[in-house]
């Protein structure tokens, strides 16, 4: 409700009205164009873009669907613009991902685990696009189904259908690299034995 | 419980729709296949660090931001008015044509429009002689193409608010 106040008085003209959207929804803005593009740098711009662009088209927003819907869909719209135009294929900012992964784990957990931690890297980078952007938006941005299919513009049935696949590529991956871990720690060990 | 039953289930438990039945009989199924137990766990710890994700957005972004906004303009549907009425003259147009169409049917009608545009002619040559040379090089093909640009005007409001109907809420691409 209280987006509904905001966007009304920036409507009546003021303008100071609008830095609280910013400020509320530019963390949503900035990890979805850091999730589709390429680097940091970029995603910074496209979130400004971004919100120059809602700040233009204000006036045609409808308020039967939330303001976090349609900014994140303006991002995610923007992006794969972005992304068409430069014929590139995106993959996840490393840097960023590291922190991901290791934000839930202590530094112990983290140094040991690094090998893991580049898998889950890897294998969400692997996912096409289309995939990938779902699987943030539900996984990451802990938004609905609904909200997702507002967001893509795809049915319900579109949306499950892709979570479901994205999960199951995702499942793939990483128990491919779960068996490449083991083989490599399985000749390690005999190599080990052999050198003792 | 197979696999593939208990990949259905580990999907609604990613999804929050388990009951705590399903759950059980989950675990159950995890306790004796190592290679769902390995799924799940690698699902599990892939979304878990995805859940715990806190990306933040470099603090200047507001700044720069408002900085920007004077100088653009919120986009104002401003010819949409515009697109109503036009719709509404063509489909009238449309409709009184059809209903001459088909109260007299179509050669009638035929004739009668030729009959009409000749008069007219005839009149405009009569009394506009003078006229006759600009009558022939400008005012004729002026007014094709006037007629024409406003069935093709028509034509595309059609589609646009055909258009806008369809994405209703998809006010930006």
């Amino acid at each position: 409700m209280e987006d509904i106040v905001q966007i009304r008085k920036c409507l009546s003209g003021q303008k100071d009205a609008f830095e609280y959207l910013v400020t509320k929804y530019k963390n949503l803005v900035y990890s979805i164009a850091l999730n589709s593009l390429i680097n940091k740098n970029e995603a910074a711009d496209v979130t400004q873009e971004v919100f120059l662009k809602a700040w233009a088209n204000l006036s045609r927003y409808n308020p039967e669907f939330s303001f976090k819907t349609w900014i994140a869909r303006i991002t995610v719209n923007h992006c794969i613009n972005l992304n068409q135009k430069s014929k590139r294929i995106t993959t996840w900012d490393d840097e960023e991902m590291e922190k991901i992964v290791a934000d839930s784990e202590s530094p112990e957990e983290a140094t040991l685990d690094g090998e893991r931690r580049k898998d889950i890297i890897d294998a969400i980078n692997s996912l096409p696009e289309k995939y990938r952007i779902v699987i943030q938006l539900y996984h990451q941005q802990s938004l609905s189904y609904e909200e997702i299919c507002n967001i893509t513009s795809n049915p319900m049935s579109i949306v499950k259908n892709r979570i479901y696949r994205a999960r199951k590529m995702l499942a793939e991956k990483l128990s491919k690299y779960s068996q490449k871990a083991l083989k490599k720690g399985e000749e390690s060990w005999i190599a080990d034995k052999h050198g003792t | 419980m197979d696999c593939r039953q208990a990949w259905n289930l580990m999907m609604k438990g990613f999804d929050k729709e388990i009951s705590q039945l399903q759950e059980k009989e989950l675990n159950m199924h995890l306790d004796v296949c190592d290679s769902c137990k390995t799924r799940f766990e690698n699902l599990n710890e892939a979304f878990a660090a995805l859940d715990a994700t806190d990306i933040e957005a470099p603090p200047d972004i507001e700044k720069t931001v408002m900085a920007k906004l004077n100088s653009v303009k919120h986009k104002r549907d401003f010819l949409m008015p515009y697109v109503i009425s036009n719709l509404i003259v063509f489909v009238g147009i449309i409709a009184l044509w059809l209903d001459n169409i088909f109260r007299i049917g179509i050669f009638e009608f035929l004739k009668d429009a030729f009959n009409e545009v000749v008069l007219a002619y005839n009149t405009s040559t009569a009394v506009f002689t003078v006229l006759q040379i600009l009558v022939t090089y400008f005012i004729k093909p002026v007014l094709n193409i006037i007629i024409s640009a406003g069935l093709i005007y028509g034509v595309l409001s059609i589609i646009l608010t055909l258009q806008r109907m369809r994405r209703r809420h998809v006010s930006v691409r």
